[in-house]
């Protein structure tokens, strides 16, 4: 029945539609709960739904696909948004610059996973109100969900376990109304080669998790509020090998008392460029925000290293605290931090000071006193008290652009074609992490090819 | 925020406007009477709501919109007639009636108005005054004492950056009134929400006459039309969908 009333809430469905899809949706739901991922990749090997061979509509293609099928969209605009909850489902463009699901600025999703082991690949999702495509293990009758800046019902993670497995591989997400790519109450899952402009709020997000396991690589995110922004998501994320550049704000790492599992902690932020996060062809950033190459606002234990930090017009690094949830021992090493207007700079209120955050490499601090106490940090297992706090003054934020109206990105390269055996596989259980002792600091152009506007 | 900030911008939270106008109108606020055999009130249902939640951001999208309303003003009668620009968070008017005309600017702040004639179209003269000219009379914002002055602040609320969580539209009491057109076009006519939350549990029901608010709302999510309950009347204001100039004011930001 919940299968049933999600597509009634995301699809619109005419009368006749429902009809089928309580035939279809029941049996599923039963198949759901048993589908380990042996039956899926044996379900797998049927051929794809192709949109528009097979089906007209991506909501037929959803109710048509078995577990560990692939909907296969052709070339083409796709007014609609696409519902999938049958498990380890291949979602696939034919072209990722020319299928594209378009929100139209009235639909909140472009694309919407909520089973296990769901793969999005080479596509467009452009125009949704909220979300480009969403990964939420938190779904009821009303529909998928997540919190967001203007409200929040709190939800018991118990009640709704996070999501496992999931894909984001070579998907364009421009100009949607709050997020781009955007993974939730989620475990086991990998964001690579994508790219995302024009999000109100973040180009990528990664909420509401512990031991999270998932990797975040090879992305592009630029004109957005913020590039990639976590909340609340912590253990094992890893954010390697990024371009963050050009957006009001390039990274956050944040506790949020909007969602559960405080405070965040543990990630592992590696080889990214965060650059010149200064740009005015973007929507405004909620909080004001403009020129910050790395936000930590009541983030802990994070792990900092041999990313180029450099011509933020604010601050290359931003340590605060969210509300009584100080900024302590995040550790930052091995960066190459140049032309900020400061390295770093701690503005955390005086009754939640940070500690124990440890920095090498930075040549500015603000205040001054907080070079000498971030190094302290590195040589001391102990919470070295780091009470002193000055603002950074940046340029003054130019006036946000509608979502609708911030410049479309270039063309982006395919995927290559999918070997059929490897397709058919589901997902693994556990993400397979890069060797981060491998990565150095990246150049200036980093991914600089997929960088630009049409 | 600082204060320089917070005057540079339109009262932005609804709910915020929507507990000024509810103060307003005390415990006297009428309900007119149903049209017989009018469909009953309801709350909205997923597209409803999806189509109210791009309301106030598709004004922002737009930029300018062009309004006009009537509103009596401590005994005066006032026309009014110009333009909201959401993206710069000004307003222009043209005010007429049994005095001289006046051009009227605000933001979410300040009210100012000065003796000027109205353009061959009834709008207000360009380029805006500049903010410094001693021309300007002009007084804070006070919705508390001023019906003009909480019109003006409603009206200014009604744009947005983004779009609204139609979930939480939903949630908060959002109702679907009835279908209508306005100049030919067909229109949902909604209650807004009367308050940013959920109703609580000993809250009494959302009807058709909690809200302060309507909005009438064609097919693309469009504003024509926006009643404003002020005391026990409601005010009508009436969009079109032609273009209209972004509004600046040189000297002081107006």
């Amino acid at each position: 029945m919940l299968t049933t009333m999600l597509r009634r809430w995301i699809a619109g469905c005419t009368a006749a539609c429902m009809t089928a899809v309580v035939l279809i949706g029941c049996g599923s739901d039963g198949d759901q709960a048993e589908t380990g991922p042996e039956a899926s990749a044996a379900a797998g090997t049927a051929a794809p739904v192709r949109v528009p061979e097979d089906v007209t509509t991506l909501g037929e293609a959803a109710d048509r696909v078995a577990p560990g099928g692939t909907i296969l969209i052709g070339a083409g605009h796709y007014a609609e948004q696409l519902l999938i909850d049958t498990p380890d489902v291949t979602v696939r463009g034919v072209d990722r610059n020319d299928t594209v699901i378009d929100g139209g600025g009235i639909r909140p999703y472009g694309v919407v996973a909520v089973a296990d082991g769901v793969r999005v690949e080479n596509i467009t999702v452009t125009g949704a109100t909220f979300y480009g495509v969403l990964f939420t293990g938190l779904h009821d009758e009303n529909g998928p969900s997540a919190p967001t800046a203007d409200g929040y019902q709190r939800w018991d993670p118990q009640q709704f376990p996070p999501l496992q497995r999931f894909r984001v591989d070579h998907v364009t997400a421009f100009n949607n109304g709050l997020y781009g790519i955007y993974a939730f109450n989620s475990q086991h899952g990998v964001i690579t080669d994508s790219y995302a402009s024009g999000s109100a709020d973040s180009g990528f997000y990664v909420g509401q998790c512990r031991d999270c396991d998932v990797l975040v690589t090879g992305n592009v995110a630029e004109r957005n509020a913020v590039g990639f922004e976590n909340a609340n998501a912590s253990d094992s994320v890893v954010v390697a090998g990024n371009r963050f550049a050009g957006n009001r704000v390039g990274l956050t790492l944040l506790s949020s008392y909007q969602e559960a599992f405080l405070p965040q902690h543990a990630n592992q932020v590696v080889g990214n460029l965060i650059s010149g996060n200064d740009e005015a062809d973007s929507p405004a950033q909620a909080d004001g925000g403009f020129g910050t190459g790395i936000g930590i606002g009541g983030g802990q234990s994070n792990t900092v290293e041999r990313n180029r930090i450099s011509g933020n017009a604010r601050a290359g690094v931003i340590l605060t605290n969210t509300e009584d949830i100080p900024a302590t021992d995040n550790r930052f090493r091995d960066n190459v931090l140049d032309d900020n207007a400061v390295d770093m700079a701690n503005q955390s209120a005086e009754r939640t000071p940070a500690t124990g955050n440890c920095a090498t490499g930075v040549a500015t601090t603000l205040p001054t006193t907080l070079l000498a106490e971030l190094s302290a940090a590195c040589d001391s297992a102990d919470g070295q008290p780091q009470a002193s706090t000055a603002a950074a003054e940046g340029p003054d934020a130019p006036p946000g652009k509608s979502f609708k109206q911030v410049t479309p990105p270039i063309d982006q390269p395919n995927l290559a074609a999918a070997d059929p055996a490897a397709a058919s596989q589901p997902l693994p259980g556990i993400v397979a992490m890069p060797d981060l002792t491998t990565l150095t600091v990246p150049a200036a152009d980093l991914l600089q090819a997929n960088s630009g506007t049409r | 925020m600082t204060r320089r900030r917070r005057t540079a911008r339109f009262a932005r939270l609804l709910g915020i406007v929507a507990a000024l106008v509810l103060l307003l109108a005390g415990c006297s606020a009428g309900s007119a009477a149903p049209e017989p055999m009018a469909p009953p009130a309801r709350p909205v249902t997923t597209e409803e709501a999806q189509l109210l939640a791009v309301v106030r951001f598709n004004n922002f999208d737009t930029g300018t919109r062009p309004f006009s309303t009537s509103i009596t003003e401590k005994g005066t009668e006032l026309e009014l007639q110009g333009w909201i620009d959401y993206a710069g968070h000004l307003g222009y008017a043209e005010v007429t009636g049994s005095f001289t005309p006046q051009a009227l600017l605000w933001n979410g702040a300040t009210v100012g108005v000065h003796d000027s004639a109205p353009d061959a179209h009834g709008n207000p003269a360009l380029p805006i005054k500049d903010a410094s000219s001693t021309d300007w009379v002009s007084h804070p914002l006070d919705g508390s004492t001023s019906r003009l002055d909480s019109l003006l602040i409603v009206l200014g609320g009604l744009g947005s950056d983004r779009p609204e969580n139609p979930l939480l539209l939903q949630q908060a009491g959002a109702l679907w009134l009835r279908a209508d057109t306005v100049d030919g076009v067909p229109v949902t006519v909604f209650a807004s929400p009367p308050s940013d939350n959920p109703p609580g549990a000993g809250d009494p029901a959302i009807t058709a006459d909690t809200s302060p608010l309507r909005l009438w709302v064609d097919a693309a999510g469009l504003l024509r039309r926006a009643e404003i309950r002020l005391g026990a009347q409601w005010q009508t204001v009436d969009f079109t969908d032609t273009p209209g100039p972004s509004l600046s004011v040189a000297g002081g930001g107006g």
